[in-house]
């Protein structure tokens, strides 16, 4: 059974903070901002949004966006980020001009495969064309095709 | 969705641009296509294809609107080593030259890879083959249509359906027109537009940006581009490497062209064109890596490379990449429809329907086969399903499942039926099961991988030993005989 204790002290603090990010987002419903993958092993995907005026998109390392960086300004509706090292990364749009914040903030995790199993897909991978060159090279070398 | 906010060009200088290439291709399949009334001389080019020629199809063929896409693309996604990586395409021509010059010795009255499947190991085996084969083809097809009506859609404006439109109709005619003389023509003409406008966007965006400045700017916003030891990109090398090799060595679109060679020129031309269509990725590749220091928004990664080569040499930019595009999808569109029509004749309609069919006969039904291949990639283009360019690289697990059985069937006289089989149904499964459990990029490293496992464990088990002088078949169809 859930203790009920804390729950009056906390109910004031979440409804303010849900008055704070209505208050942040007024346009919450003017732009809708999504990513093709929230996890990435590659580092890289693809964001892609709907938007009735021009926008800027914005990335930053911290949900709360106070190192945002802008990526694009303009009237594009994707933008592809590739290149990322291991780590989360946050995205919203804000319109062009004012900075006003247009949609909801959408994250996406960078993780990628282990150095491990990336070397034994390489060796595999170097097994069976070693292989193949192998086979082509000898048979070629001593073809049989006259026997 | 169309997610660049304006085309390059305007669509008049578009339709001016398609207009007279259309006309120089179909004039040109006219013209070398007159007098190929024999089977042989349409389909095969008289069976005497010489070493310039020979090279530059080979090439052009393979530089296909993947080559100019998928290379920037790569090197946009994984850095070094995607352009490295794609490069390394190469080496499946390179692989294919001693397979070209052995297929045109043991099968010199040959005309398909089906009919040495069927011969080599037997019906279900090439059942099985001419699924994966004809599905690849498909992919393949589809693929470059939905390519050329995408591309032309964002450089110029016109209509994704007119620019689908076109360069299949093109296509379609002048292969018609031509036969394989024509594919192998215009592929000639097409390799050399390739390889200038390359050149030219190539040194342009260097001297443009200069070397220095897109190496810092990739360093400070796209830092693991640099990184050699990039997990996905290292997984991706002989991926990638395995998938071209797959490629070539099970489709008719090589096959066909070792066949109509001269007899002693296919290792030649399939070792030069190696050498000479490695370096391309590289240069294509290279352009994407300038998108940071352009500060260019790139909205969909295949996009990359028209769009840097437009942002920085302008309109006349665009107009090139146009010309290169659809000189890069032509060159592989038409080989790809004679190459799949013959398959589908000598393989389906040849050896299942019509078995005492005239060469004069199958001459008339390769020409409807050519039209029918067009019509039905038209209505698999015109919905534009998004997911098309994923299923060609879903086919990668598929045809590096071909590589063993082809190889070791062409060289190792003790590789079986059962060996092949199994590689190819076994290492099937295991690249799609690791497409999704892991990523394309290892897809047809497991297929090959597997498939490599059970093609030696039959010759292993195996007793018998095959005799070349299977494969040496007298088709009904004989080279030479009145059509």
């Amino acid at each position: 059974m859930p203790d009920p204790g804390p729950a009056p002290r906390v109910r004031p603090v979440a409804a303010a903070l849900a008055v704070l990010a209505l208050t942040m987002s007024p346009g919450a419903q003017a732009a809708t901002l999504e990513a093709d993958q929230y996890a990435s092993s590659e580092g890289f995907y693809q964001l892609r949004w709907e938007a009735e005026e021009p926008v800027r998109l914005v990335e930053a390392r911290s949900p709360g966006f106070v190192d945002a960086e802008t990526l694009y300004t303009g009237s594009d509706s994707a933008h592809v980020v590739s290149g990322k090292p291991d780590g989360s990364f946050y995205y919203r749009l804000e319109s062009a001009e004012g900075g006003q914040v247009l949609s909801e903030p959408v994250m996406v995790t960078v993780r990628h495969h282990s150095l491990g199993r990336a070397l034994a897909f390489f060796a595999i991978g170097a097994i069976v064309f070693v292989s193949t060159l192998g086979l082509i090279a000898f048979s070629s070398s001593g073809s049989d095709e006259r026997r | 969705m169309n997610a660049v906010d304006d085309a390059i060009l305007d669509p008049t200088v578009g339709w001016l641009v398609l207009a007279a290439f259309s006309v120089i291709w179909i004039f040109l399949g006219w013209f070398w296509g007159r007098g190929s009334d024999q089977l042989d001389d349409y389909v095969l080019a008289g069976r005497r294809v010489g070493l310039a020629l020979g090279t530059a199809t080979a090439m052009a063929t393979w530089v296909t609107s993947n080559t100019t896409m998928a290379a920037p693309q790569l090197a946009l996604q994984m850095g070094v080593w995607g352009m490295f990586g794609y490069s390394l395409g190469a080496v499946g021509l390179i692989m294919f030259a001693p397979l070209a010059g052995r297929i045109r010795r043991l099968m010199p009255t040959g005309y398909t890879s089906g009919d040495f499947v069927r011969l080599r190991y037997g019906k279900t085996a090439w059942r099985i083959f001419l699924v994966i084969s004809l599905c690849y083809s498909l992919g393949w097809l589809v693929s470059m249509g939905m390519a050329g009506g995408v591309l032309i859609n964002a450089l110029t404006g016109i209509p994704y359906h007119y620019g689908m439109s076109v360069i299949l109709t093109i296509c379609v005619g002048y292969t018609l027109l031509g036969g394989f003389r024509a594919v192998i023509g215009t592929d000639f003409i097409q390799a050399l537009l390739i390889l200038v406008g390359l050149v030219i966007i190539a040194v342009l965006a260097i001297t443009t940006v200069g070397i220095d400045t897109i190496h810092s700017a990739v360093l400070e916003e796209r830092p693991e581009l640099l990184n050699l030891l990039m997990p996905a990109g290292i997984m991706f090398l002989f991926n990638n490497l395995l998938f071209g090799i797959g490629e070539i060595f099970h489709s008719n679109v090589w096959w066909s062209r070792a066949f109509a060679f001269r007899p002693g020129v296919g290792t030649k031309a399939y070792t030069l064109a190696g050498l000479l269509w490695a370096p391309i990725p590289i240069v294509a590749g290279f352009v994407a890596l300038a998108v940071p220091a352009l500060d260019l928004n790139i909205p969909a990664a295949d996009m990359v490379g028209p769009m840097v080569a437009a942002t920085v040499l302008g309109t006349a930019g665009a107009v090139l990449v146009l010309i290169m595009v659809f000189s890069a999808l032509s060159s592989s569109l038409d080989s790809l429809l004679a190459a799949t029509s013959i398959l589908v004749v000598e393989d389906i309609y040849r050896r299942h329907i019509r078995q005492d069919a005239s060469a004069a006969h199958l001459r008339r039904v390769t020409a409807w086969v050519i039209v029918g291949l067009g019509v039905l990639t038209w209505l698999l283009c015109a919905p534009r399903i998004a997911t098309l360019a994923e299923l060609l690289y879903f086919t990668g697990a598929f045809v590096a499942s071909t590589i063993w059985p082809i190889a070791a069937g062409l060289f190792a006289r003790r590789a079986g039926a059962l060996g092949a089989i199994s590689g190819m149904v076994f290492g099937s499964a295991a690249g799609i099961a690791s497409y999704f459990a892991i990523g394309f990029y290892v897809a047809a490293l497991v297929g090959a991988a597997v498939s490599m496992a059970c093609v030696l464990i039959g010759m292993l088990l195996g007793s018998r030993e095959f005799d070349w002088g299977r494969l040496h078949e007298r088709g009904l169809v004989q080279a030479g005989s009145p059509a």
